[in-house]
């Protein structure tokens, strides 16, 4: 998870959603699948906000 | 026929002549030669033929030193620049004829302005000529260097203007250098002209080796000037192509040679000062370029620095943007995440309760309460009567029990 990309990250979590907007996620996988979009949104949100702070201090 | 002895008929005309011309005349001649000696001035007079190339008449003529010591003193002129080779004069005679020496006239008295008019007249033909032939303006067209540093000078090496031209070049307070060639030639009398030809015709031939010409002498009078008005000294100069910068000390008049000359100046030291003022200005101007340079590269990198830092500040402002837009569609999807599983969970649950409902819909108990009937024979179902028709007992089950029947044979067959 470390390694991977923001850009790779988002457009897993955007299938993810995806697919439970169009209830293409069996309730078996539901919960692996939540709990992964989960792992993804705060990847995200760290690596933005990781950026945010560099901003702020390069300021 | 009576024949006289030589004295005696010398005589004879020496009563003839006295008695003829017993008063001055005033005569016009061209001075042919002068020779001064211990301040007599024997002179050789001519008028010449109508054509200008023979010689009409001849004469001699004597001015003594007292009457020229008087005259300068009445007049405040130099006899020097008055009586030299080739000037017209006018001149108050006494017609004397010796029985020795022959007949000479005597110089009582001349008329400075009849020689001055004949200069101002010669002056005038020279300027004309030059003018005819172009050559007024070709020495002021030249281009002086803008360091006019390797200079060519005619000069008198023995003059004082030579001296102060070098003094003053060499004494420069801003330490630039001159390098200085003289080409010595008399600067005035009859051996000015071609002379000074002489070293025009030098200088030319190393022309590549100067930046301008300098001609300079110290002061002289009115008649003085006439030197610098000669004819073919000025056709010489006028000829010349470096630029000319005369020096040759008049504070009243211009001689031709200044009027054509590129620069003219008054005396040796203002030529050298012209030439080290020039050499100033440039570095003045110089220095102001250097300044001017410098606040151009000021004002450039002050200009840069601020569009890099617009630049920067655009940078800035689109990261932020961009780090937003990213963060409010993750806020979109966080609060979409719940809601989607959720949903799932829903449908999924409703989808169980559809199942449920049907199931009992369909089961068994829920039929027979609404009132249907199952038949069956034993462990099979019958659902035709055709069925029906082949047994004898029957069981019929309804919501509260089971009763046992038998068919009956009437029941007609489904065709």
């Amino acid at each position: 998870m470390k390694d991977m990309s923001y850009e790779n990250a988002l457009k897993e979590l955007q299938a993810i959603l995806n697919d439970l907007q169009q209830e293409q996620v069996s309730i078996d996988d539901l919960q692996a699948k939540s709990d992964r979009a989960k792992e993804l949104l705060d990847f995200c949100q760290e690596k933005l906000r990781d950026l945010n702070y560099k901003n702020i201090v390069e300021e | 026929m009576s024949v006289y002895g030589l004295l005696e008929l010398h005589t004879f005309i020496r009563r003839v002549v006295a008695l003829n011309l017993p008063e001055p005349v005033w005569v016009r001649a061209e001075l042919v030669e002068v020779d001064e000696r211990r301040g007599h001035y024997y002179l050789a007079l001519m008028e010449k033929t109508g054509t200008g190339e023979g010689v009409a008449a001849q004469a001699r003529a004597v001015l003594w030193s007292r009457t020229a010591k008087r005259w300068q003193r009445e007049h405040k002129v130099l006899l020097d620049t008055l009586l030299q080779a080739g000037r017209e004069v006018q001149l108050q005679v006494e017609v004397k004829f010796h029985e020795h020496y022959g007949m000479q006239l005597q110089v009582l008295d001349m008329d400075p302005s009849y020689t001055l008019g004949q200069l101002a007249q010669q002056r005038q033909h020279t300027i004309d000529a030059l003018m005819l032939a172009g050559l007024m303006q070709a020495n002021k067209l030249l281009q002086l260097p803008l360091v006019p540093q390797r200079l060519a000078v005619i000069s008198s090496p023995t003059a004082a203007g030579w001296q102060d031209f070098t003094t003053q070049l060499k004494e420069n307070p801003y330490g630039y250098d001159f390098s200085v060639d003289l080409y010595p030639a008399a600067v005035q009398g009859a051996q000015a002209s071609p002379e000074i030809r002489r070293q025009l015709r030098t200088i030319e031939r190393r022309r590549t080796d100067y930046d301008a010409l300098v001609i300079i002498r110290g002061g002289g009078a009115r008649l003085d000037l006439a030197d610098f008005d000669e004819k073919e000294l000025c056709f010489a100069a006028a000829g010349m192509s470096l630029p000319i910068i005369s020096g040759i000390g008049h504070e009243t008049d211009q001689s031709i040679l200044d009027m054509l000359a590129h620069t003219a100046l008054k005396t040796p030291t203002a030529v050298a000062n012209f030439l080290i003022d020039r050499l100033l200005g440039l570095d003045q101007q110089l220095a102001g370029v250097a300044q001017r340079l410098q606040q151009e590269q000021i004002r450039i990198l002050r200009a840069k620095s601020t569009m890099l830092e617009r630049i920067d500040e655009q940078l800035r402002s689109a990261r932020q943007q961009l780090v937003q837009r990213q963060a409010w569609q993750l806020e979109q999807y966080a609060t979409q995440l719940p809601l989607l599983v959720s949903q799932r969970l829903r449908r999924a649950g409703e989808q169980l309760d559809q199942f449920t409902r049907l199931h009992e819909l369909l089961s068994l108990p829920s039929q027979l309460k609404r009132g249907f009937a199952l038949v069956s024979s034993g462990d099979k179902i019958l659902t035709s009567t055709a069925e029906l028709a082949k047994q004898e007992h029957i069981t019929i089950h309804l919501k509260d029990g089971t009763i046992s029947a038998v068919p009956n044979e009437n029941i007609p067959e489904k065709k």
